[in-house]
C-alpha cells in the first residue's frame, strides 16, 4: 500500500492487470471464484474496450469460451458446466455484442430462455428455474432482449408494473416490493424503465436528490444512507443520475479523485476503496464511472446498457431512450 | 473484494502460501469434479449431499452447488420419506445454514436456500425464524451493517409467512418494532423505510376515523421532530418527513394553442416536456352544421422528429408540439378543433399529470392574407368544452399519505414554522434548509394565486439556495438548478396567468413580442420551462451559467438570441428556428468545430449571424482563417446564409 496520491488513470497497469487474471491458477481464490468467470470476462472486456484496448483479449478465445457456457435450454452458466442463470445470460449477450459475434450462438434459444423466466401474472422475472425474484432480473431480461431486439417476446407493460411496485418513499427502488432502496437496484430499475421508454413513471427530482446525497466528504459514493463509500457506486449511482439527466448534481472532481485513489499503483486494478485489494468488478465500475464523468482518454460508456457507447450505437440502440 | 485491505506480502511468504494452497486447490477441485460427475449422472444420494456440504462450507457463493443440493434433497433424500423424517432432515439443514451464516454473513445464497427449506419443511417454525432475524438485527446494532438489508428483507418475508399462517395481521407489532428500533437509534434508515410501508397499511387495516388518523399522523410528526432535535443532520428522518408531508400532483397546463394558416400548422405549447403516446386529434368542420372530420397530418416536437422505440412506441418529447397538415388537406374548413386526452401523453416525470381532456378551437375566415406569417389563437370551446374536473383522488400523490387537501396548507404552514424554529438553533443545517425550501415551494404551488406571497416565497427560496451553495460544496449544482427554477418563475411571472391551478399565457402577452425580453445575469443554470418564452422573439440570456441551449428548439419564433458569457459546450436546438437572425454565443466553452457544424445540420432558416468569438475554438488568427474556410465549405449544402462573426 502506498500513501502517494494518484493523480491520473494508470491505463497500462490496468490493462496488464486484466490480462493477468487468467494466470492465477495457483491461487485458491481463482478456483473459489469460478462461478464469476463469465461475468469476469464481461467486466474485463468492457473495461479494456473503454481503455482503448479491447484486442488485449483474443476475440476467438472469448467467443469460444462464451459458447461453451451455453446450455441446451438457451441460458448461460457462470462458467463451463455451471447452471444457467439469467444474469450470466445477460453477461454472455453483452460480451457477444461487444465482439459483434451474436451469430456464433443460438439467439432464438436465448430469447426463449429469458421469456420463460417471466412470471406472467406479476410481470416479475425469476433468476433461474429455482424461482428467486429480484428487480435485477427485470433489468437483466429487458436489457438482454433489447440487445437482441426482441422485447416483444415478453409482456413489457407487466414487467414495468412489477418494477413500479418496488418504488419507495424516497423515490428509489428495492429488490422486491417492500424492500429498501439500494443504488444497485435503482440502476437496474431506472435502466430497465429507460429501455422500455417508461422514465415518466420516475419521480426524477426526488430520486436525483437521494442519489446525489450518496456522495460523502471524501468524494466517494455510498449505496444507501449510513453506509461506507465504494467505487462500484461510481457506476450504480452515477449511471442512474446520468439517465435522469442529473449527473452534474454530484461533485465530479472529488469523485474522480476518490476513484483514482482506489487504484493499485503497483499491480494495477481498482479496489472498492483506497488501500483495499483490487478486483476486476471494481476495476470496470471505476473506469466506467470515470468515463461517465468525462475523464480524458476513455471511450464513452452507455449509462443504460453498461457497454461502450460505440457498441450500443453500432447496433442502433443509442439515443433510443429519452434522457 | 469488498473491504479487504491490500497487503503486499514478501516473495517468501507468497511462496509458502502457494505451497500450502496447492494441496487445498487439489482437494477442492477434486470435490467439484466428483460433484459434477454425480450431478451429470443424476445421482441424488447421501454421498452427493455430503460433497455439497463440503464445497458450500468453503464456498457458499457457488450457486450451482446449492442448486444440486436442492435436487439431491428433492429427488433423493426427501423423496418417499415420512413427514417426520423430512421435518428432521430439513431442521438439520436449517441448522447447517445458521452455522454457515455466522461465517459468511454477506452471502445471500444462504438466505435464498433458507427460504427454500422453509417452503419445503412440513411444519415451519416461523416464530423461531422471527427470533433469529431479531438476533441478526441486534448484530446490526453492533456495526454489522453489511447484511442489514438482507436481514430486513428476511424479516418482511418471515412476518408475511407468519401472518398468513396464524391468519392475523402483524402490521401493528411490526410498526411497534420499527418504533423500538428508531428509539434505539434515530439513524436507522431501514427502520424508517419499513415505517413508510407500514403506516399506510396500518391506517387502512385499522379503519381509523378522521380524528384517529390525524392523531396517528401527528404522532409521526412528533417522532421525526424528536429525531431532528437529536441530530439535525441525519438524513433518514428528513427524507421520511418529506414523504410524510407529501406532495400534490401538479397539473400539466396547455399554455396556448395556435393555428398558422400560411404554414398550415397547429402549434401547442405545454408547461411540461411531454411525450406523445397517441397522436392528438385535429378535426375540421366545413360549415356550422357539418360533422367534424379528421385532418391528416404529422405531429412532431418543435426542433425534433418523430421517433419510435423498439416496441414501435413514439418516444419524442417536447414542450412545444407542431402539427403540419398533409398537402392533400383542402383549405375548405370553417372551424378547427384540437383535442388532447390524458391517455395521449406521458409527462416528463411522475409528479405531474394531465388530469383532464383539453380542447381548443378556432373559427376560420376566408379573408386572411396569406402573404404574411400570422397565427390565430385557438380558444376554449365555448359550449362543449370537455372540462371534466378531475376527481380529488387524482390530485393526491398515490405514494403518499391521504391528507385532506384543505388541511394541507395548514400542515405546510405548521411544518414551516417548526423548521424555522430549528433553524434558529442550527442555522447551517443543510437538511433543515433543504426541507424549508421544499416546503415553501410546495406551499407556493398549492396556495399560489397571491402574487405578492409567491414573490416572497421565490425570494426566500433563492436566499436558501445561496446559503446551501456555500455550505454543501458537493451538491452546489443541484442547488443552482433549484435556484434557477425560483428565479425563472419569478422573472417570467408577467408572461403567464394562473387560472384554477393551471397556467396560460397572460392576456397581454403580445406586447412582449417585439421588444427584447431580458433574463440577463440571473445565475441561471437551466431554463426549467422554455415554452413560457414562446412569444418572445428577442431574448437575452447572457451572463448566466447555462451549459446547453437545446431548449431553444421550443422557441419557434425566435429572431435574436443572446446567450453570450455562459458555459455552453455545443450548439443545439437552433437548426429549425427559421426566423433566427442573430445567435450571440460568444464567450462560451465550445471547444471544437464539429459541435458548431452539427448544430446547423438541417438548417431551415434564412440568414443568420453567428457571433462565436471568445470560445476556446479560436486559438490564433491564422488558424481562424483556415478553420473558417474549411467550415464554410462544409456547410455549403445549407446555403450561404450562415455568417460567422469573429470579432
Amino acid at each position: 500500500m502506498t500513501s502517494e496520491k494518484q493523480t491520473h488513470l494508470l491505463v497500462d497497469l490496468h490493462v496488464k492487470y486484466i490480462q493477468s487474471l487468467d494466470t492465477k491458477k495457483d491461487d485458491l481464490e481463482y478456483w473459489l471464484t469460478e462461478h464469476l468467470r463469465l461475468s469476469g470476462v464481461y467486466w474485463g472486456l468492457t473495461a479494456l474496450d473503454l481503455l482503448n484496448n479491447v484486442d488485449t483479449l483474443k476475440k476467438e478465445d472469448v467467443v469460444k469460451y462464451v459458447i461453451s457456457c451455453q446450455h441446451d435450454n438457451g441460458g448461460f452458466g457462470g462458467h463451463v458446466g455451471h447452471d444457467p442463470h439469467l444474469l450470466h445470460t445477460l453477461y454472455a449477450v453483452q460480451i457477444l455484442v461487444i465482439e459483434d459475434s451474436l451469430d456464433a450462438v443460438n439467439v432464438d434459444k436465448i430469447i426463449e430462455y429469458v421469456a420463460s423466466l417471466q412470471d406472467r401474472a406479476t410481470g416479475a422475472f425469476r433468476g433461474d428455474e429455482w424461482g428467486e425474484i429480484d428487480t435485477r432480473f427485470s433489468y437483466g431480461a429487458l436489457s438482454c432482449l433489447s440487445l437482441l431486439k426482441r422485447l416483444d417476446a415478453v409482456n413489457v407493460s407487466k414487467a414495468v408494473e412489477f418494477i413500479m411496485l418496488c418504488k419507495n418513499f424516497d423515490g428509489g427502488f428495492g429488490s422486491s416490493p417492500g424492500a429498501e432502496s439500494h443504488a444497485g437496484q435503482i440502476f437496474c430499475c431506472i435502466g430497465a424503465l429507460a429501455i422500455v421508454n417508461s422514465l415518466h413513471l420516475v419521480d426524477a427530482d426526488l430520486l436525483g436528490w437521494w442519489l446525489c446525497e450518496r456522495q460523502l466528504k471524501n468524494g466517494g459514493l455510498n449505496g444507501r444512507p449510513e453506509k461506507l463509500e465504494d467505487v462500484c457506486y461510481s457506476w450504480w449511482v452515477l449511471s442512474a443520475l446520468s439517465i435522469l439527466g442529473r449527473l452534474h448534481w454530484i461533485n465530479k472532481e472529488k469523485l474522480i479523485e476518490f476513484v483514482l485513489a482506489a487504484q493499485d499503483p503497483e499491480g494495477g486494478g481498482i479496489a472498492d476503496r483506497p488501500g483495499d485489494m483490487v478486483d476486476v468488478f471494481h476495476t470496470l465500475f471505476g473506469i466506467a464511472g470515470l468515463s461517465l464523468l468525462g475523464y480524458p482518454g476513455l471511450k464513452l460508456v452507455d449509462p443504460v446498457y453498461c457497454l461502450p457507447k460505440h457498441v450500443v450505437q453500432r447496433i442502433g440502440l443509442a439515443e433510443r431512450y429519452h434522457v | 473484494m469488498h473491504g479487504r485491505r491490500r497487503v503486499k506480502p514478501s516473495a517468501e511468504v507468497e511462496k509458502l502460501r502457494k505451497e500450502k494452497e496447492a494441496t487445498k486447490i487439489k482437494e477442492y477441485n477434486n470435490l467439484v469434479t466428483s460433484c459434477f460427475e454425480k450431478r451429470d449422472k443424476n445421482e441424488f444420494d447421501n454421498d452427493a449431499f455430503t460433497i455439497t456440504t463440503k464445497i458450500l462450507s468453503q464456498n457458499p457463493d457457488f450457486y450451482t452447488i446449492w442448486n444440486f443440493r436442492r435436487s439431491v434433497l428433492l429427488y433423493g433424500i426427501l423423496k418417499e420419506c415420512s413427514e417426520k423424517d423430512n421435518q428432521q432432515t430439513l431442521s438439520t439443514e436449517l441448522g447447517f445454514l445458521q452455522e454457515l451464516f455466522k461465517l459468511n454473513p454477506k452471502s445471500y445464497w444462504i438466505f435464498n436456500h433458507r427460504r427454500w427449506c422453509l417452503e419445503k419443511i412440513p411444519n415451519p417454525d416461523w416464530n423461531m425464524e422471527l427470533k433469529l432475524v431479531g438476533k441478526f438485527l441486534e448484530m446490526d446494532a453492533r456495526n454489522c451493517k453489511h447484511f442489514r438489508i438482507h436481514a430486513w428483507d428476511y424479516r418482511r418475508y418471515v412476518t408475511s409467512q407468519l401472518s398468513s399462517t396464524i391468519k392475523t395481521s402483524l402490521t401493528q407489532t411490526e410498526f411497534d418494532f420499527t418504533t423500538t428500533k428508531i428509539n434505539q437509534n434515530f439513524s436507522n434508515y431501514s427502520a424508517w423505510h419499513q415505517r413508510s410501508k407500514l403506516l399506510p397499511r396500518l391506517i387502512k387495516e385499522q379503519n381509523l376515523d378522521e380524528q384517529d388518523k390525524k392523531n396517528l399522523v401527528n404522532k409521526e410528526f412528533e417522532l421525526v421532530k424528536a429525531a431532528f432535535y437529536t441530530d439535525p443532520d441525519d438524513q433518514s428522518a428528513w427524507l421520511y418527513h418529506w414523504w410524510l408531508v407529501g406532495r400534490e400532483i401538479q397539473h400539466i397546463s396547455l399554455l396556448g394553442a395556435y393555428y398558422n394558416p400560411k404554414m398550415r400548422q397547429v402549434v401547442l405549447a405545454f408547461d411540461d416536456e411531454i411525450g406523445m403516446v397517441i397522436p392528438f386529434q385535429v378535426t375540421k368542420k366545413i360549415n356550422d352544421k357539418s360533422p367534424s372530420s379528421y385532418i391528416e397530418g404529422m405531429w412532431r416536437p418543435a426542433g425534433g422528429e418523430l421517433k419510435h422505440d423498439q416496441l414501435n412506441i413514439d418516444r419524442s418529447y417536447g414542450f412545444v408540439w407542431i402539427f403540419t397538415f398533409f398537402d392533400s388537406v383542402k383549405d375548405d374548413f370553417t372551424e378547427l378543433i384540437v383535442t388532447v386526452k390524458p391517455e395521449f401523453i406521458v409527462p416528463s416525470h411522475s409528479e405531474i399529470k394531465l388530469t383532464r381532456t383539453i380542447q381548443r378551437h378556432c373559427i376560420i375566415n376566408d379573408d386572411y392574407n396569406l402573404e404574411n406569417d400570422f397565427i390565430i389563437s385557438m380558444s376554449h370551446l365555448s359550449v362543449s368544452d370537455v372540462l371534466k374536473e378531475s376527481s380529488s383522488s387524482l390530485s393526491q400523490n398515490p405514494d403518499t399519505l391521504p391528507i385532506d387537501a384543505s388541511e394541507r396548507i395548514k400542515l405546510l404552514q405548521r411544518e414551516i414554522s417548526m423548521v424555522r424554529e430549528l433553524l434558529e438553533l442550527e442555522p447551517d443545517s443543510k437538511w433543515c434548509l433543504q426541507t424549508l425550501a421544499n416546503l415553501l415551494r410546495e406551499l407556493k404551488y398549492i396556495s399560489g394565486t397571491n402574487m405578492e406571497e409567491t414573490s416572497k416565497i421565490d425570494y426566500e427560496v433563492v436566499t436558501i439556495c445561496d446559503h446551501l451553495i456555500k455550505i454543501d460544496k458537493l451538491r452546489t449544482k443541484r442547488f443552482e438548478d433549484l435556484r434557477s427554477k425560483a428565479i425563472f418563475e419569478s422573472a417570467t411571472k408577467s408572461l403567464i396567468k394562473l387560472v384554477s391551478k393551471e397556467l396560460a399565457y397572460s392576456d397581454d402577452i403580445e406586447q412582449y413580442q417585439n421588444s427584447t425580453f431580458s433574463l440577463e445575469s440571473k445565475n441561471l443554470t437551466i431554463i426549467p420551462t422554455p415554452s413560457i418564452l414562446l412569444y418572445i422573439t428577442k431574448l437575452n440570456l447572457s451572463n448566466n451559467k447555462l451549459t446547453s441551449i437545446k431548449f431553444l428548439a421550443n422557441l419557434i419564433d425566435l429572431k435574436e438570441i443572446d446567450v453570450s458569457n455562459n458555459c455552453i459546450t455545443d450548439i443545439s436546438g437552433v437548426s429549425k428556428l427559421r426566423n433566427l437572425k442573430d445567435l450571440k454565443i460568444q464567450n462560451n466553452y465550445i471547444k471544437n468545430w464539429e459541435e458548431v457544424k452539427n448544430g446547423f445540420i438541417g438548417w431551415q432558416g434564412v440568414e443568420c449571424n453567428i457571433y462565436i468569438f471568445g470560445n476556446p475554438l479560436i486559438v490564433n488568427n491564422n488558424e481562424v482563417e483556415n478553420l473558417k474556410i474549411g467550415w464554410e465549405d462544409e456547410i455549403k449544402e445549407y446555403g450561404d446564409q450562415l455568417k460567422i462573426i469573429w470579432k
